[in-house]
């Protein structure tokens, strides 16, 4: 198990490539797997990609009608729910990932079918891949820019990230990786009212004027989110994500006794991959869990042009090793 | 002083702690105050409902346990024994209830693994309770090992414990309940559900309470409040175990429930499929209505706000409340519209005034078409403004502007009119109600005049005064305390000292158009159907707003609308409905007569927390009443549908120079652009 | 001023309050901006009324990292910028591993053999934010030295010698590298000394914040390795042809005004670098100070022609 030290995150591999793409033309993998959107920063990376299966996920959510559809092999997502979206396309895909060289563009997928993805590959018993994601040049309307659309159906915690609670509420602790998405923020920040709240920020951000942009958009939810503590990471970097989760949890456990954690990325999809990471290594009898706000529709293109790239090598086989090989909570051993 | 937290930066009961709860706590000025609402000594089930930020959660954590224990310092028994209840508070946030869905089980199966879960949880909580009562009264020790002996024959099967200690039960029940978690998040990934079901329903939630009467007579007359807070949390077949739990409920045993207006989601109950009825089985207490309804909402408010105010630190060992009461109209000044508008209007000295260039343009356009009565050339348009000015008083010109655009649409020779209009003018400014007809006219259009004046000089209308404020919130107490959050922090960003000087108009004005927007937007963060009942209550803004700027407004600072439900499509129903559920609109209770059919229609008016976006009047005057048609056009998912329409056959009417009286092809209306929404 | 325009100072107000509450610490509230708008007074009303609506507009713009924030990136400099290249070639050289204990005595091993100091003088920026430098990341401060310190004079031999001959990692820090010139003059000086008495000497240049502009200059620097945080690309420049603040502004500013009239105030107040040092046009500020690549209208204070009021004020290097 874990115990009380921790894992640290920051020793993973991470390079940024590009903005031009002649990184792509040395790499090859076996599957390569990109959730299908309008962004430019999305199309570009799966063109360049070279893998024996390129597969495109459609998620239900961006709307797309059957003759917007890219070509090539393509997995169109029925249920919006994650697990039940994951776990088919899975099936469909009908291939083992853990014995093959894996790629993933975590840029355009919608968050929860991301983390379920990642709690997938996780619990099958894949040793590591390589995640792949494009910063852009700048959001479409800057602070304006909308990414969900519709309002917020629930919020909910996200399959395989249940955990299990105390019912001493007493000492609970949000942690919202704060993205430009206000309405999100506001309904996670609601459904957790008693809940001391951390704001985890994204700092260095995606390009210099965007920390300030994040905490112009944050604040249209001051409102539900009270009183709380900023903390940063940056925004491009799923490692030091996980390790500031970390040092949060500790920081709190300083001064008080932490009851229930529950995060809520709402950031960038490498921030979002940090967030998972940082549940995967944590201890597991703690009160943990992933919750996030549901809405049906996500706008198709939120951004412009395409600035840095980054490749993460995520080794879960270190994770693995380093807690002990724990099954994640919720399985039980033996499960 | 500066340096001091903004007292109102808190505005939700879920942020306090036990210990803010009460020291926050300001009670409802009448006899009884809120213990004669709530009743928590009664048998009778009670529903709490209420929109959003109505002070449920304060009202019921303040009748919960932890707050009875601190009220009870000095004698926990003897204090609980004259408090008369026991309250077992509880949030069904808590519950992660969503989670019991899905995963490719069945509905019977979630709803039979939900109940005995929730039924753990209240368990546990009530054993939590009794769990400090001992630990806080020696003399009941000895009651202890008999009492959780009990408690464990509750159950279905022996449940393992380590002795018999309440603590061992509560342990021993976590167990269970997480067995449960484990079982229902491993569904995710392996889709398929066990769950051991360890206790009958309503054994142990009833049986503690039982328990605990027969063996510690300390306890024996309480009656046993469960408090469950959040009941929006729960989908349909989960608040049919809680109404089932409800009507069930023996002697000894009640629940209050809280709820958003829009979380009732069934009345059934298991019991046969029969619903709960009001008044049978539960009383209701709709904590705004109650608020907008009584006459001391006004002097509750005032001592909510200057609690704040000292708790914060300001004036702390100084002055008390009652002090800071009597200044807070101080403090939030409102404005002298006409001084004001008298000094924005000097500008206008050299030039025309905007109002007279606006008519002067539509009389000149009816010369040509001759739909002006008695005016037949440029200098007769010159005439008439001549004879509508009256230069000391924006406001009395309005007034004659007004009636003049009366007269044109009656069709009257507009020269005679405008000579009797000077005159009324004069003799109304020589003596005032000297003139009933222009006397009737300015009461009337009094502050829709104004708002025009404003709008003329390019300048919305001020939001200020600490009464404006108290008839915004309308009976939502977190709306007023969001309203002052928003003028304190603009007041110190224009440089101004809270609590020791009036705060500016314009602080306050901007204010509350921030917390205006935050309503609008903070109204819908649940439900997927908010942003298109946001659209519907724009769409009805927006016509008001059309309306109290118009020529000659039909109606007197509307910003309410009259319908006949029946004759409605199912979705507009639904739409209003939502909309008076996330408190966009507010149901007034009597509803409107029907001056054809004397049928009594239903009456909402726009919440006035909305008023700064669309420059609307927060007092409920003049109401519109909206045909079938209309209704169905405004409030349709569709994002325009035909409310251009709607709009214009509305708004043309009112307008000169036709006043809608041409007949034919639909032209364009201009409208100035949708709210002031930016 | 027409409707459109005071609806859209009514909104540009509104953001810089919400950015003076979460993100400028403060610092400019209503009686500054008055004053400092007050600055733009073109005769005729008009005029005068356009020009403060696009410096309101500017100030909206305005990018400023306060106490908390430059820490951060401090943080960022240290554990990204410096920690991480080394931590990657330990596991390379070790076949990947993901040992924690090996990696950190390796890693401490590195660190040891590295000194850390300021660009410039020590009263200047780059020196002022080692001691937070230091401070964040729980640096002991034998790894601080300064410039002078780097160098010793051998009595016996008579010739400079390095201090700390078993250094071979020399670390500068700064916080702004604008033009880039300032940092390869200072670096052409002391690189060859210290690469002169040890060949294996690894010298970085690591900063906060570096445009695109400054890294030409730099490549002509003798630095083995050069690095930034933060990178302002062209677009940051104010306006520069690929300018990001005037992609998505409303339809009443007009990017080319605004450049005429910061041009003309900043010729009064500045006149070699009307619109910041070699017309770097930057709108960047700093808790501890705002960088002369700013725009000079924002942070002028006391200029010998023309007195002016900053809104962001800058302490100058020599006062």
């Amino acid at each position: 198990m874990a115990g009380s030290s921790n894992f640290d995150f920051t020793l993973f591999y991470k390079v940024p490539i590009g903005p031009d793409l002649t990184w792509f033309s040395s790499r090859s993998w076996d599957v390569f797997l990109s959730a299908y959107n309008a962004s430019e920063r999305v199309l570009k990376i799966f063109d360049a990609a070279t893998a024996a299966r390129k597969c495109w996920l459609i998620c239900p959510e961006y709307g797309f009608e059957a003759n917007e559809l890219p070509e090539g092999e393509r997995f169109i997502g029925e249920s919006a729910e994650e697990s039940e979206l994951i776990s088919t396309f899975y099936s469909q895909l009908n291939v083992d990932l853990s014995r093959c060289s894996l790629c993933i563009d975590l840029t355009g997928f919608i968050r929860p079918h991301l983390l379920f993805l990642l709690r997938w590959l996780y619990a099958s018993g894949v040793k590591r891949f390589e995640a792949l994601y494009t910063e852009p040049g700048h959001y479409k309307a800057k602070e304006k820019t909308q990414f969900s659309k519709g309002g917020i159906r629930e919020v909910r915690q996200v399959s395989g990230f249940e955990g299990s609670h105390k019912q001493d509420t007493s000492n609970d602790l949000l942690v919202v990786g704060a993205g430009y998405d206000s309405m999100l923020i506001k309904a996670v920040a609601e459904s957790k009212n008693h809940a001391r709240k951390v704001q985890l920020f994204g700092l260095p951000s995606l390009r210099a004027d965007m920390y300030q942009e994040n905490l112009i958009r944050a604040q249209q939810a001051e409102d539900a989110l009270g009183e709380t503590e900023r903390y940063f990471a940056p925004a491009h970097d799923p490692f030091v994500t996980a390790n500031v989760i970390q040092t949060i949890v500790k920081d709190f456990q300083r001064t008080t006794n932490l009851t229930n954690l529950y995060l809520s990325p709402l950031a960038t999809k490498a921030q979002v991959l940090g967030f998972a990471l940082y549940y995967f290594g944590a201890d597991q009898t703690r009160e943990q869990s992933i919750v996030y706000p549901i809405t049906s529709r996500y706008e198709r293109e939120t951004s412009r042009g395409v600035s840095r790239i980054w490749s993460y090598t995520v080794d879960f086989e270190a994770i693995r090793t380093f807690a002990g090989n724990a099954p994640v909570a919720p399985l039980r051993p033996g499960l | 002083m500066a340096e001091l937290a903004n007292p109102f930066a808190v505005t939700k009961a879920g942020d306090f702690t036990d210990a803010q709860i009460a020291s926050l706590w300001v009670d409802l000025p009448d006899t009884g105050g809120f213990f004669e609402l709530i009743k928590p000594q009664s048998p009778m089930p009670m529903l709490v409902v209420g929109g959003k930020g109505c002070g449920k959660t304060h009202l019921l954590r303040y009748f919960s346990y932890p707050l009875q224990k601190r009220r009870c310092a000095s004698d926990l028994l003897a204090g609980l024994k004259e408090e008369g209840y026991l309250g077992v508070y509880m949030r069904c946030e808590g519950l992660s209830a969503s989670r019991f869905n899905g995963k490719g089980q069945t509905k019977e199966l979630w709803a039979a693994v939900f109940e005995h879960y929730m039924e753990l949880w209240l368990a546990r909580t009530l054993l939590e309770i009794l769990s400090d009562i001992l630990s806080a009264s020696p003399a009941l020790l000895p009651v202890e090992s008999a009492l959780s002996e009990r408690i464990l024959s509750l159950f279905d099967r022996k449940i393992p414990t380590d002795d018999l200690s309440i603590k061992s039960l509560i342990r021993s029940l976590d167990a269970l309940r997480q067995n449960i978690d484990y079982a229902v998040n491993n569904c995710a990934i392996t889709r398929h559900l066990e769950v051991e079901i360890t206790a009958t329903r309503g054994r142990l939630i009833f049986g503690i309470p039982a328990a605990v009467r027969d063996l510690v007579p300390e306890l024996k007359d309480l009656q046993f409040q469960f408090i469950v807070d959040e009941i929006e949390n729960l989908n349909a077949p989960q608040q049919e175990y809680v109404n089932t739990l409800l009507r069930e409920r023996p002697l000894g045993c009640s629940f209050k429930l809280g709820a958003r207006k829009y979380g009732i989601r069934t009345l059934r109950t298991l019991s046969a499929g029969e619903e709960n009825r009001e008044g049978s089985e539960f009383e209701k207490l709709p904590l705004d209505e109650i608020f907008r309804t009584n006459p001391n909402y006004g002097r509750f408010a005032r001592e909510l706000i200057a609690r704040r105010i000292v708790e914060a630190g300001f004036f702390r060992g100084i002055t008390g409340d009652e002090s800071v009461i009597e200044h807070l109209d101080e403090w939030f000044p409102p404005v002298d519209e006409i001084k004001e508008l008298a000094s924005k209007f000097v500008r206008f000295e050299s030039e025309e005034k905007p109002y007279f260039s606006r008519l002067k343009r539509h009389l000149l356009s009816a010369i040509k078409t001759r739909t002006a009565q008695g005016i037949g050339n440029e200098s007769g348009v010159e005439y008439i403004i001549q004879k509508l000015i009256y230069g000391e008083s924006p406001l009395l010109e309005k007034v004659n502007v007004y009636l003049f655009y009366r007269a044109w649409f009656k069709n009257l020779d507009l020269t005679d009119a405008a000579n009797d209009i000077a005159r009324k003018c004069v003799s109304h400014s020589q003596t005032p109600g000297s003139n009933k007809l222009y006397s009737e006219a300015l009461g009337h259009f009094k502050r829709d005049f104004i708002a025009q004046l404003y709008r003329e000089c390019d300048e919305g209308i001020p939001f200020a005064g600490l009464e404006t404020f108290i008839t915004m919130s309308c009976g939502l107490p977190r709306n007023l305390l969001n309203i002052l959050k928003h003028v304190y922090k603009w007041a110190v960003f224009n440089g101004e000292t809270p609590f020791q000087s009036a705060i500016s108009r314009d602080s306050q004005t901007s204010a509350a158009f921030d917390a205006a927007q935050w309503f609008y937007s903070d109204a819908c963060t649940k439900g997927h159907e908010g942003p298109e009942v946001q659209t519907c209550v724009r769409k009805v803004a927006h016509l008001m707003r059309e309306m109290r700027f118009a020529d000659k407004p039909s109606e007197s600072s509307v910003s309410t609308f009259s319908l006949d439900l029946a004759t409605v499509t199912s979705e507009a129903r639904k739409l209003i409905e939502l909309a008076e559920q996330y408190s966009l609109l507010i149901a007034i209770p009597k509803g409107q007569k029907d001056k054809n059919s004397l049928r009594i229609d239903a009456k909402f008016q726009i919440n006035p927390m909305l008023a700064p976006l669309w420059d609307l009047p927060i007092s409920r005057r003049g109401t519109i009443g909206f045909n079938s048609d209309e209704v169905d056009s405004i409030f349709t998912s569709a994002e325009q549908g035909d409310f251009d329409k709607v709009l214009h056959r509305r708004i043309e009417r009112m307008n000169a120079p036709t006043f809608g009286k041409r007949r034919g092809k639909e032209k364009n209306i201009q409208t100035q652009e949708d709210g002031r929404l930016l | 001023m027409s409707t459109t325009s005071i609806k859209l100072e009514a909104e540009l107000l509104r953001k810089i309050k919400v950015l003076n509450e979460t993100a400028w610490e403060n610092r400019v509230q209503r009686p500054l901006i008055d004053r400092w708008l007050s600055n733009f007074d073109q005769q005729t009303d008009a005029l005068r009324d356009r020009e403060r609506l696009h410096a309101l507009f500017l100030l909206s713009q305005f990018i400023y990292f306060g106490s908390k924030e430059v820490r951060e990136l401090l943080k960022s400099l240290y554990r990204d910028l410096y920690r991480y290249p080394i931590i990657e070639r330990i596991r390379r050289d070790n076949q990947d591993t993901c040992d924690q204990a090996v990696i950190e005595i390796e890693f401490k091993k590195a660190e040891s053999r590295t000194r850390f100091l300021g660009v410039g003088n020590p009263s200047e920026s780059g020196c002022h934010l080692l001691y937070y430098f230091r401070q964040e990341n729980q640096l002991p401060s034998n790894l601080f030295i300064h410039g002078h310190e780097i160098f010793t004079w051998d009595r016996d031999q008579n010739k400079q010698t390095l201090r700390h001959p078993d250094v071979d990692h020399y670390v500068f820090i700064d916080d702004l590298c604008g033009s880039g010139e300032q940092a390869r003059i200072y670096s052409q000086g002391i690189c060859s000394d210290i690469r002169s008495l040890n060949k294996r000497a690894r010298i970085s240049y690591l900063v906060l914040f570096a445009t695109d502009a400054s890294k030409q200059e730099l490549r002509k620097a003798s630095f083995d390795f050069t690095s930034a945080v933060v990178e302002l690309d062209s677009s940051f420049r104010v306006f520069g042809n690929e300018s990001r603040y005037f992609k998505v502004a409303p339809d009443t500013i007009d990017g080319k005004f605004a450049e005429m009239m910061s041009a003309r105030y900043g010729q009064l107040l500045c006149y070699d670098h009307p619109l910041g040092y070699r017309d770097s046009q930057l709108l960047l500020g700093f808790h501890h100070n705002t960088p002369d690549n700013t725009l000079p209208i924002m942070w002028c204070d006391q200029p010998e022609l023309r007195p002016w009021i900053p809104v962001f004020r800058r302490y100058p290097k020599y006062l």
